[in-house]
């Protein structure tokens, strides 16, 4: 890698990532996501929050023996039917078995729209919510990888090119990060914190921090001896001007692609600490909170667990592929 | 001079581990102590009185300032006691260990699937690049890093247990199963206890929590397996010892194995940390009585001994971990440096 | 390769099929979503103990099956001195601890006394229950072997239903003072149908019968196992695989699954739960000081459908906050009616026609009274919205919640109350007497400081006659109606399913359930 040649070599990445067919799927699947959060409030056709209850727990209208709307036959509720013990005489406070019973009484429900992914069990169109989701989600990986990459690359710019004792205090500190596990750690930070979609992205990204420490102070060590740093050494180049002009452009590429991965576990890691119930509160369509939400109702609404789960798959099968794809055309060997 | 030098080498990193340890345990004290909330309440319940509260504060110390606390606290750590659970009043360590043992049960098989099937995977599409299967192989790899396990858990019981009817959806045992418990781990003790009833039992437990808990180092070393081998396979050596007509089983028993096992047991030492935070999803999911669900538990509970001694001992199981695999590493790689 | 294929195939298929218990034995297996945490029956205080402990201990009186009735138990007859200070008790003979002791006075004494008194060898615990129900109690004494008199310090009317809770267990002396009371907390020895067995933390616990039971009935079961699924959904389903016979902490989501089911070897066992969930309006803040803006909140809450779709149908709406199975319950009461243009009227003659901002908390946790507090939040925010009251939703972990609320640094909250003996002085002065609204350890979540309604309190605290006490709580509730500190939303039912071919499953008026009937057809 030589320094005249960088022009040509960011074109010779985008030559090989175009030729990679997996990185340009990451990066579709990335370019509707970031679409569906811009317009969500234009695709979304019902509001994400705000549901009708009599609208609850409908099926997508494609779902085998769902209703359709504006159809004369609905979904019969079951009524509910109290049934007494022998022991009526005893008084209110008795033991009672209920059934459920089939009868004409039995209200029919008619769904009021044609929910692409069904509705949850508040009656809210699952579909406007996993659209919404995706703006939470892309927030979430801007802010925590943010704070992650700004805190990251400043600990590791300070601890690879100053060393000494700054660089033992930092490393240490980020292998006893390390040292306590990734969801363990962010779990016991938004305790402290308190549950919130915020305190989670800040959790999330104290968590990654050490990851681009590490990443960064590696590239730092390994330019640091590199000759055209030292070229500009002799030349009487200062510290400031040989990080930001030589070392911050040279450690780019890597930092690239840890942004991408990180990226993606950024997403996984809020959706499980919604899931685990830390993240974001209710109403907020966040996709781990739905699958929380919909984890109750397994049996009977599938649906309300399987599009929240898969587009958290899919879009950190999108940042995955983009990673990948990047480290290849970038050309970066990691050790993590 | 050669085991001598490894020898300073393991004695240096072994005392490294004890101002880790140190400043580990005032972060977790620190952490613990800035967790709002008033674990008197919980103990006491829905109806507390103002006095009875009073009292336990004072009882359970929590009226003492921090450091107090911490000085005591790492006193009894260093001792080998962590306390008493503030809510079932049972000492920490003894709950820590059936706990520990039940995580371990479920960790260990999962690495073990994940090892298994990763490495045999990786193997596999490597020495079939580009076939379909290796095809196929990748995909799977790239859902299984992709995929939020709790949901796979979710299908797999939809699918399992509920569809099929084959697996039990939860716990470590059918509840009507009687074992006295030896190691902890129940395989190991229904086959000591020679009773095979019981350990088909276990293992139909043991089968989606840890197929669940396995899917992202099972893809993570299936990945590194696949790469590190298509790596060795290109290799001058084993190019050469392909034209010296050298067999094919030998070449990658021998050769390309070997150089592929340094960074499989790499990976090996990171991936506990992904399982012990796997665990936390997993048991949930499973209802596995772990050491996962049990410091969640603690957390929410505010159960500050449970916190404490839970998250000190899976860290510095954590660290120990790690330091295994640098050694054996150190050991493997003799270009490593000391 | 093919090989290996073939012997995993084969492993799995090994580990597949799973036999059931031994034949023959009656075992029932519990699936519940906590583990005990205490085995001393003095010291428990949450709802998991007391459903092991139930089974294993017995109470001087108890209740009759699943009414409020109280019934001889240990003591076959008592009466009180005129003054109602004294009472003496009767005690039955022929009864052994699991462990062989003689069940006698020095029991019933022990048992006592190691709660009151702080210098008896066996006061080793909290006993927060003792002190909330009989700190009254000035001494229990031996008469003669089956003869105890307790002495009150004050006439107090609920004495002889409190004996039937949690502290009027009687513990066998010798166990608990020859291994000591750490031992007893997880190796209990009690009279009751049912011997402790083992116990694996968070997972089994497991009590056999007890042969020798001096009981008229049961028990019929063998083996009893509670067994700890923490998860709704992981529970309902190893009930539908045959795992577990029945199952406590049933949500309305459960319900709803059931209904979709059609499972009819599966049975919903419900009673009407002595508890209220309310929706609480701290006085303290502004705005919630104007009337009009609580009574236009009031207007906001649609409790029939919250508790039809909500709860499932599980409960009944609340239009006051004691129940209706507790006499003094007032059924003249006209509820507020769900109807957002009369409290938008409201909002405007308070001042605030453009709707204000507050915060709306709910709680962390799922109680009959409240099964699903964070979609009843959702529902009241959604309503409130359209009036234009934005109210941020907001919860911490129970032990946070609860603290703060006593601390009164709530607008709005969404909380509940278990009854504990079915007196209404149980809800109406614990809930919302000013006596009570003091920060750091208000239970008055609505800082509900009326005079009126106190002065009644206090009257009805003083006279034993029933019918007076009942129609000072009938004006109490009309006063309660007026200002609305907080808005009744609905009595949950407590719920339990289980396998068709259980018998006899109840529950006591306290919601758990006691096992000593129960009966399993083979």
């Amino acid at each position: 890698m030589t320094f005249s040649g960088r022009g040509a070599l960011w074109g010779d990445a985008w030559r090989r990532f175009r030729r990679n067919r997996n990185a340009l799927a990451g990066l579709f699947i990335i370019a509707v996501l970031v679409f569906m959060a811009i317009f969500a409030p234009l695709l979304a056709p019902q509001d994400p929050v705000r549901g009708e209850l009599r609208e609850r727990d409908f099926p997508p209208f494609w779902w085998s023996g769902a209703v359709k709307p504006g159809s004369a036959e609905g979904k019969a509720e079951k009524r509910v039917e109290a049934v007494l013990g022998p022991d009526e005489e005893a008084g209110q406070l008795g033991t009672f078995e209920i059934s459920f019973d089939d009868d004409e009484e039995a209200e029919v429900r008619v769904p009021k729209h044609y929910y692409l992914f069904g509705t949850d069990d508040l009656g809210r169109d699952l579909f406007s919510r996993v659209v919404y989701g995706a703006r939470l989600s892309l927030v979430i990986g801007f802010i925590s990888v943010g704070i992650a990459l700004l805190a990251g690359m400043v600990l590791g710019l300070v601890s690879g090119f100053w060393s000494g004792w700054i660089d033992e205090l930092i490393m240490r500190g980020m292998d006893i990060l390390l040292s306590i596990p990734y969801v363990l750690l962010a779990i016991l930070i938004v305790a402290i914190l308190g549950p919130s979609l915020v305190n989670a992205m800040i959790a999330i990204g104290i968590v990654s921090v050490p990851g681009f420490a590490r990443i960064t102070r590696g590239s730092v060590l390994s330019l640091k001896q590199s000759e055209y740093v030292q070229a500009s050494r002799v030349l009487g180049a200062g510290d400031l001007h040989i990080i930001t002009r030589h070392i911050l452009r040279n450690s780019l590429s890597p930092l690239i692609v840890q942004t991408s991965l990180s990226f993606a576990s950024a997403i996984l890691s809020a959706a499980a600490l919604g899931f685990l119930g830390l993240g974001a509160q209710p109403p907020t369509p966040e996709w781990g909170a739905m699958l929380a939400d919909g984890r109750t109702l397994l049996l009977v609404s599938p649906w309300a667990v399987i599009f929240p789960g898969m587009a958290i798959t899919l879009s950190v099968i999108g940042f995955n592929l983009l990673g990948d794809g990047l480290r290849d055309a970038l050309d970066v060997r990691m050790k993590d | 001079m050669e085991g001598e030098k490894v020898g300073r080498y393991l004695l240096r990193r072994i005392c490294m581990m004890i101002p880790v340890l140190l400043v580990l345990s005032l972060l977790i004290f620190l952490m613990i102590e800035t967790i709002p909330g008033d674990p008197a309440e919980i103990i006491l319940g829905d109806h507390a009185t103002p006095e009875a509260l009073a009292r336990l504060r004072t009882e359970m110390g929590l009226d003492r300032p921090w450091f107090v606390r911490y000085g005591a606290f790492l006193g009894r750590v260093v001792r080998g006691d962590l306390g008493e659970s503030l809510i079932s009043g049972a000492p920490v360590l003894d709950e820590i260990k059936a706990k520990l043992a039940a995580t371990m049960e479920l960790s260990v098989f999962a690495l073990a699937v994940a090892v298994v099937v990763g490495v045999f995977v990786g193997f596999l599409s490597a020495w079939k690049q580009n076939s379909l299967f290796d095809y196929l192989s990748t995909v799977g790899a790239l859902l299984g890093v992709s995929m939020p396990i709790y949901w796979l858990g979710f299908l797999m019981i939809i699918f399992f247990s509920l569809h099929l009817g084959w697996l039990p959806t939860s716990g470590r045992t059918t509840a009507t199963l009687s074992l006295i418990p030896v190691t902890g781990f129940y395989g190991i003790d229904a086959l000591l206890a020679g009773d095979w009833h019981a350990f088909r039992d276990v293992l139909a437990h043991l089968v989606m929590p840890s197929l669940c808990l396995a899917t992202v180092p099972m893809a993570t070393i299936a990945r590194m397996t696949r790469s590190s081998m298509l790596e060795a396979l290109n290799q001058d050596y084993v190019r050469t010892a392909k034209a010296k007509g050298v067999s094919t089983g030998k070449i990658i028993s021998v050769h390309a194995f070997k150089n592929a096992s340094i960074p499989i047991i790499t990976v090996l030492g990171l991936q506990f940390g992904t399982l012990m935070g796997g665990a936390i999803l997993t048991e949930s999911v499973f209802s596995w009585p772990g050491v996962g669900t049990w410091i969640l538990q603690g957390i929410m509970a505010r159960d500050y001994a449970v916190i404490s001694g839970g998250t000190l001992v899976v860290s510095a199981l954590f660290i120990l971990v790690n330091l295994g695999v640098d050694i054996l590493y150190a050991f493997l790689d003799p270009r490593i440096r000391y | 390769m093919k090989k290996l294929f073939c012997l995993m195939v084969a492993v799995l298929l090994a580990v597949v099929t799973v036999s059931p218990g031994l034949a023959g034995e009656k075992v029932f297996v519990e699936g519940r979503a906590a583990d005990s945490l205490t085995l001393d029956p003095h010291d428990a205080t949450d709802g998991p103990s007391n459903g092991v402990l139930l089974q294993i201990f017995d109470t001087l009186v108890k209740f009759r099956d699943d009414s409020t009735e109280i019934v001889p138990s240990l003591a076959t007859e008592w009466k009180t001195s005129e003054d109602g200070l004294t009472w003496t008790f009767k005690l039955r003979r022929d009864v052994r601890f699991h462990d062989g002791t003689p069940f006698n006075a020095d029991a019933v004494v022990f048992s006592f006394e190691r709660q009151r008194d702080e210098k008896h060898p066996a006061h080793e615990g909290k006993f927060a229950y003792w002190s909330y129900m009989f700190s009254n109690v000035e001494y229990t004494k031996k008469i003669d072997d089956f003869t105890v008199e307790m002495k009150l310090k004050e006439p107090y009317s609920p004495f002889l239903s409190n004996l039937a809770c949690y502290p009027g267990r009687i513990v066998s002396p010798t166990a608990m003072s020859e291994k000591g009371v750490e031992h007893f907390r997880s190796n209990p020895v009690g009279t009751g149908p049912f011997r402790f067995a083992e116990w694996k933390r968070n997972d089994i616990l497991v009590l056999v019968a007890n042969r020798d039971y001096w009981g008229e009935e049961g028990p019929y079961l063998d083996k009893l196992i509670f067994r700890v699924i923490p998860d709704d959904t992981a529970r309902l389903m190893a009930l539908l695989a045959d795992e577990i016979d029945g199952m406590g902490g049933v949500t309305p989501e459960t319900i709803k699954i059931l209904k979709e089911k059609k499972r009819s070897d599966i049975k919903v066992v419900a009673n009407v739960g002595m508890n209220t969930g309310y929706l609480a309006m701290n006085m303290s803040v502004k705005p919630f000081d104007n009337p009009k803006v609580r009574r236009a909140i009031a207007h906001c809450v649609d409790k029939e459908q919250i508790v039809r779709e909500i709860f499932q149908s599980m409960g009944k709406p609340a239009k006051n906050i004691i129940p209706d199975t507790l006499w003094g319950y007032n059924d003249d009461i006209v509820d507020y009616d769900y109807d957002l243009e009369k409290a938008k009227k409201l909002l405007d003659e308070a001042g605030y026609p453009e709707g204000f901002e507050t915060e709306l908390w709910y709680m962390p946790v799922s109680r009959p009274y409240m099964p699903n507090s964070k979609h009843v939040a959702q529902v009241i925010q959604r309503d409130l919205g359209r009036v234009g009251i934005k109210a941020k939703l907001v919860t911490f972990d129970w032990g946070t919640y609860l603290s703060k609320l006593h601390n009164l640094e709530h607008s709005m909250c969404l909380c509940g109350w278990l009854g504990d003996n079915g007196d209404p002085d149980n809800f109406l002065y614990a809930l919302f007497d000013k006596d009570n609204a003091e920060k750091g350890s208000a239970q008055n979540y609505a800082c509900y400081l009326s005079e009126e309604y106190h002065q009644l309190m206090l009257k009805a605290q003083r006279v034993a006659d029933v019918e007076k006490r009942s129609a000072f709580y009938r004006e109490a509730q009309v006063i309660f109606h007026e200002d609305v500190p907080a808005v009744p939303l609905a009595h949950g039912f407590n719920l339990a399913l289980v396998k068709g071919n259980v018998r006899n499953f109840i529950f006591d008026p306290q919601g758990a359930n006691n096992f000593q009937k129960v009966d399993l057809e083979l």
